[in-house]
């Protein structure tokens, strides 16, 4: 049975817009966020694919999951990121989840 | 020779040559008449816009949209609209004269990063006498008040000439009144002779090169001319300024120093690409071409470095702020010898060297 917590989808905020600049993998505020972060966040790998996943909307399990299939990590490890990773991106209002 | 790695990190899309006002010391100002004598179109909003998508697909972060003034373009929101939403870190540079509800409300929705807006005076005799625009300083005051309402970053800036200079105080007091006592007005460096066809005379209205040097350099004539009287004792322990070389290695890419090309291109109201937007020569052609092979062609557009006889053995080489642009647009040559910029070093030299600091 699932808890509210796990079935709760996470979207990445259309406001920030993931490019790839020399090999950098950055989010660009393109909406009212503009002047915080000087308007670009540096993004590393494990937080770029959780941005990709969210940007079609994904749960903290599809999440960890995401991490499990592209890094060598424990399911632990990667739970805890993901989470970690949500929970910063929810603080500045970069993700919103439903 | 390329001794550096390429990237295209900053564009600037010049979206029009045209502009509502008539500045004379406008270097690229281009009117419908002297458009079709150069036989050149605008791009299309269409075309812009697959461009914006081409740059973006190559790496480009910054971007830079300027004129002329693009806000003149009945497609401006269009195009706006458009690139805003591809992920660039915007700069949008405006007289701010003929800003509508409608171009606010494209602003709104997606704002530039950074808003550049250009003041020419400090009231509405000015704007007339220097851009033929009767009501220009009370139009620039509500188009400020209106992009002020952004969150982007602001910056005031200025190009003075003999018919603003006077207005300079008022006008730097404006930018610290309504936007803080920790900012100013920025100055343009330059006011060079016209390019790529522009239709004002900026050489006929600019200031002499001592009173433009006095005006990038505030304060040092003054300290000269109380070192003289001996308001101000000399002191014999004044830090040497560093000499900025304006000599180069001989063949080398030209731009090597500024990295005009290397990290950065602009391309011009027509279509055609440049190292730098203050250039009259040298392009390639992205829209006929495509971005990628405009792009790895332009070094291919300019002459290997060559520092001038004449500047091997100047005495004010180590403060002169000539470079291939600027060499470029006054002299018609590369390596010509600008004559204006020469008096500004010579000049400048003459107050450092009094202070004892060259």
């Amino acid at each position: 049975m699932f808890t509210n917590q796990e079935k709760k989808r996470y979207f990445a905020s259309s406001d920030y817009i993931l490019r790839e600049i020399a090999g950098e993998q950055v989010l660009i505020a393109v909406g009212q966020e503009i002047a915080d972060f000087c308007g670009i966040v540096n993004l590393n790998r494990s937080a770029a694919v959780l941005w990709k996943a969210m940007q079609s909307g994904a749960t903290l399990s599809e999440l960890t999951a995401q991490l499990l299939e592209q890094f060598e990590v424990s399911e632990e490890q990667a739970a805890e990121d993901a989470a970690r990773t949500i929970e910063m991106l929810a603080q500045r209002g970069m993700i919103h989840d439903e | 020779m390329m001794n550096k790695k390429r990237f295209p990190m900053n564009g600037t899309f010049e979206l029009t040559g045209r502009c509502n006002l008539g500045c004379k010391m406008c270097l690229v100002r281009v009117d419908c008449e002297r458009m079709k004598e150069l036989n050149l179109r605008e791009r299309t909003a269409e075309e812009w816009i697959d461009m914006a998508e081409q740059i973006r697909d190559a790496g480009t972060l910054g971007l830079l949209l300027t004129g002329g003034e693009a806000m003149l373009r009945p497609d401006f929101c269009e195009i706006y609209d458009a690139i805003a939403q591809m992920g660039f870190v915007l700069t949008l540079y405006t007289n701010a004269t003929i800003v509508t509800e409608r171009v606010m409300q494209t602003l709104r929705k997606r704002p530039p990063h950074k808003i550049g807006v250009t003041m020419y005076g400090a009231s509405n005799e000015t704007y007339q006498r220097l851009c033929g625009c009767a009501d220009g300083y009370d139009r620039f005051v509500d188009g400020v008040e209106q992009l002020s309402s952004l969150p982007s970053l602001f910056e005031t800036r200025t190009t003075i000439v003999q018919d603003n200079a006077d207005d300079l105080p008022a006008m730097q007091r404006f930018t610290k009144e309504r936007f803080g006592a920790d900012k100013r007005l920025t100055i343009s460096r330059f006011v060079a002779e016209k390019i790529r066809g522009g239709v004002a005379c900026p050489k006929q209205c600019r200031l002499t090169p001592e009173r433009n040097v006095d005006l990038i350099y505030p304060g040092l004539s003054e300290l000269v001319q109380k070192m003289k009287s001996g308001e101000i004792p000399r002191k014999t322990d004044v830090e040497r300024l560093k000499m900025r070389h304006a000599l180069v290695p001989d063949g080398h890419y030209l731009f090597e120093h500024c990295n005009a090309g290397i990290d950065s291109y602009a391309i011009s109201w027509s279509g055609r690409m440049y190292a730098c937007e203050l250039l009259n020569d040298g392009c390639t052609q992205p829209f006929e071409t495509g971005f990628q092979d405009a792009w790895e062609h332009l070094p291919e557009q300019y002459p290997l470095s060559r520092t001038p006889e004449q500047c091997r053995t100047c005495t004010y080489a180590g403060v002169c702020e000539s470079c291939p642009a600027n060499r470029l647009a006054e002299t018609g040559d590369w390596f010509g010898i600008p004559e204006y910029t020469c008096c500004e070093a010579k000049y400048l030299y003459q107050l450092l060297s009094e202070i004892g600091a060259v």
